[in-house]
Formats: structure tokens, sequence, C-alpha cells
């Protein structure tokens, strides 16, 4: 499991002049604000095949006895769930259109 | 539902990562910590691959990694094998991580002579055909006809067969592969893990920004180069070649080259010559494999 890298414990532990030029941050972009189409998809069809999540490139997608769940804090859109999927069960819906989503 | 804390693939690079959507790069360095673990260090050049180490105090990967030179990232990996073995680290795998520019032009000297003093390092070259980093100029692996900033009028030359040149070296493990075949490649670095000496793999890896196709197509088009014969899979262990995707029915070169915008501006001769490098090229490949 991912721990999270706690920066305060590492300055702490090591002196912030002492640690010279490393970081110590993990990257944290929130790149779902780069999205135009959300993958949406229906997991009553979902046959928990972990395609989609062994192609996706942000691994943003993980495959539970549930069906398929997707992090859209992360998730930048790219639909290559959609194209992998091999039910097509995964749909791209615009953002903020009026359809109701999730 | 938390998919960090629930994720079982690419959990060694964190989310949020500045990278193209849809960037082959960015799965292909996930797919290979998947199968390493977290017993690694990385080395990248500033590159594409720059953006998973990061800037200054964010990384990206969540193992050690390490900036190199861009014409030194085999050297890098190199010396820092050595000091790992000095101090009795030897279990740490060392992978360069270097894209097309950073392999086979820039860093092709530093690449040859790790191989050649033996290093146990792992060299994997993600190849997207272009500088595409800097705004998409051209490389030694851009393929004939390809639009870049700097062949405007389509590349006239072919592109540049490294692996072939690393065999004739005598390199322990060589395979290529492709983002379209993922479990392959998680098979190749598996084995280039459990090589005792240099391991190299070149990655096919198609990229959304700088080939100009919209990013859903990424596998489409990385699964294309291979079943046109244009991106042969292949490894060699100590010598020995053998095609690890046989392909029965190839399909037209112009159907890989119709789904990329960057080829608009290749002539009809151009694609010819692509058709025929792809048919003579595969079946050079297979009387090697015959004959060994």
């Amino acid at each position: 499991m991912l721990k999270p890298v706690n920066a305060d414990t590492i300055l702490s532990k090591y002196g912030k002049d002492k640690l010279g030029p490393v970081a110590y941050l993990p990257a944290n972009a929130k790149t779902g604000t780069w999205r135009l189409h959300r993958p949406v998809p229906d997991n009553a069809k979902c046959s928990r095949c972990h395609i989609c999540e062994k192609y996706c490139p942000c691994a943003v997608i993980v495959v539970a006895e549930e069906g398929c769940h997707i992090d859209y804090t992360y998730c930048k859109g790219c639909g290559i769930c959609v194209e992998v999927c091999p039910k097509k069960i995964i749909q791209m819906i615009p953002e903020n259109s009026q359809k109701e989503v999730l | 539902m938390n998919i960090m804390q629930n994720q079982t693939r690419g959990k060694h690079l964190f989310h949020g990562l500045t990278s193209c959507e849809g960037c082959a790069m960015e799965l292909v360095a996930r797919t290979v910590l998947d199968i390493l673990g977290t017993n690694t260090v990385v080395l990248t050049p500033p590159s594409c691959s720059a953006i998973l180490t990061g800037f200054s105090r964010e990384t990206g990967w969540h193992v050690p990694s390490f900036m190199a030179n861009l014409e030194a990232v085999a050297s890098y990996a190199s010396g820092l094998r050595t000091g790992l073995e000095v101090l009795g680290k030897d279990k740490v795998n060392v992978v360069g991580y270097a894209g097309d520019g950073g392999t086979v032009d820039i860093g092709l000297q530093a690449l040859s002579g790790a191989i050649e003093r033996g290093h146990r390092i792992i060299y994997i070259c993600y190849d997207n055909e272009a500088y595409m980093n800097t705004g998409i100029q051209r490389s030694g692996a851009t393929s004939l006809g390809a639009w870049t900033t700097t062949t405007p009028g389509g590349k006239p030359t072919q592109r540049k067969d490294v692996p072939q040149m690393l065999l004739a070296q005598g390199i322990p493990y060589l395979a290529t592969a492709s983002t379209a075949y993922i479990d392959d490649l998680a098979k190749k670095v598996e084995k280039a893990k459990n090589t005792d000496g240099p391991s190299y793999i070149h990655v096919h890896a198609p990229c959304a920004t700088g080939w100009r196709f919209p990013a859903h197509k990424t596998i489409d088009i990385a699964r294309m180069a291979v079943q046109t014969g244009l991106w042969v899979l292949y490894e060699a262990v100590d010598g020995r070649l053998k095609i690890t995707k046989e392909i029965k029915n190839f399909k037209p070169v112009e159907d890989y080259v119709k789904m990329q915008k960057r080829f608009q501006k290749a002539t009809p001769e151009m694609i010819m010559e692509l058709q025929r490098f792809a048919t003579e090229g595969y079946e050079k490949l297979a009387e090697r494999v015959e004959n060994v």
C-alpha cells in the first residue's frame, strides 16, 4: 500500500539546511481540472477483466468487486479506458453537462 | 472509494503528474516499476521523463530517483551500480529511463560504454520518435516521412535501428516492446530484472501531442505499428533472437499512416518505402530466428 510522504517528518529528521537539493514532496497537481470529457463506467455490465486498470496511464482506475472506480481528482480524460474496454461499457460524457453522472 | 489506498497497479508513481493526457511514457514507467518494485533507483535525463522525476522540491517517483545529464544516463547508472555494489547493496535495480533522443542520438556513446563494461543495469528507452519535450524536433528514431518542426516536409531518411546495433555489441538481454502489449512488456522487464549484466528494452510509445492524433487512440496506434510490421516485438537472450509477437496477416502501412496527422506531408513514394521497410524488416528478422 502506498504510504504518503510526510514532508514535516523528513524535515524534522534531517533539518531543512542539511537536506540539500533533494525532492521530498510528492507531485500532486490536480490534473482532473484538465478534463473536458469524463469517463463514466456502467458497472452493471462490467466483467471485471482489469484491462482498463492495466492501460490507464495515470493509474486512476481500480477494478474491485463492485466494479470499476475512477478517481476524478486526477483523471485527465484521455479516453484510453473507453477504447481498450472489450465490452465498451465506459462512456465519455462532457463535463458540466446536464446529464446526471454517478 | 479511495483509489490510492486500493490500487494494485502503478502505485510506485504518484498521481497528479503533469505529463500530457494519454501519455504512453507514464504508462510504461508505471508498468516497469510494478515489476521491479520499491528496491529500485531510477535515473532520467532532462526529457519528458523528467516530469516524473520532478522539479524543485517535488518528485513523482515513489522510489529514489535522480536526474542525470542528457548525454550520460547510462554512465550515471553504471557509476551508481558500482557504488551500490561496493556498499553491498547488490539487490537494488538501477534503471535508466530515457527517451529516444537520450538513447539513440545523444546518449548512445554512454549506453554503448555501459554495455561494454558489463554493469548490471536496466536501460529502458521509450521511443516516441522525436524530441517531444523541447517541441517536436526530429531525432534518429523519427520515422521516414514523418512531420516534425525540423522536418516540415516529412523526414527524408529512415530511422536508426538501435536495438540491432546493441545486439551486435553482444548485450546479454535485449528486447523491443510496445505500449499496446503491456503483459508482454511486463514479462520482458521481469527477464531484464533477472539478467546478470546489462539489459536493454526499447518500448514503442506513441505521443498524442507530437504525432497529432486524439489521445484516446494511443493504444490503437501502438498496436497498429506492430500489426503492420513497422515495429517488431522480439527479444534476444545472449544473442539468441526470438520474435515474441508473430504476425500472420499484416495490415497495410497506409492504415497506420492515415491514423496520424504527422504523415500528412509524406509523399506516396515515402509510404511505399515505409511499406517495403516493414515487410522486408520483418522477413529479415524472421530469417535470422530460423538460422539460430
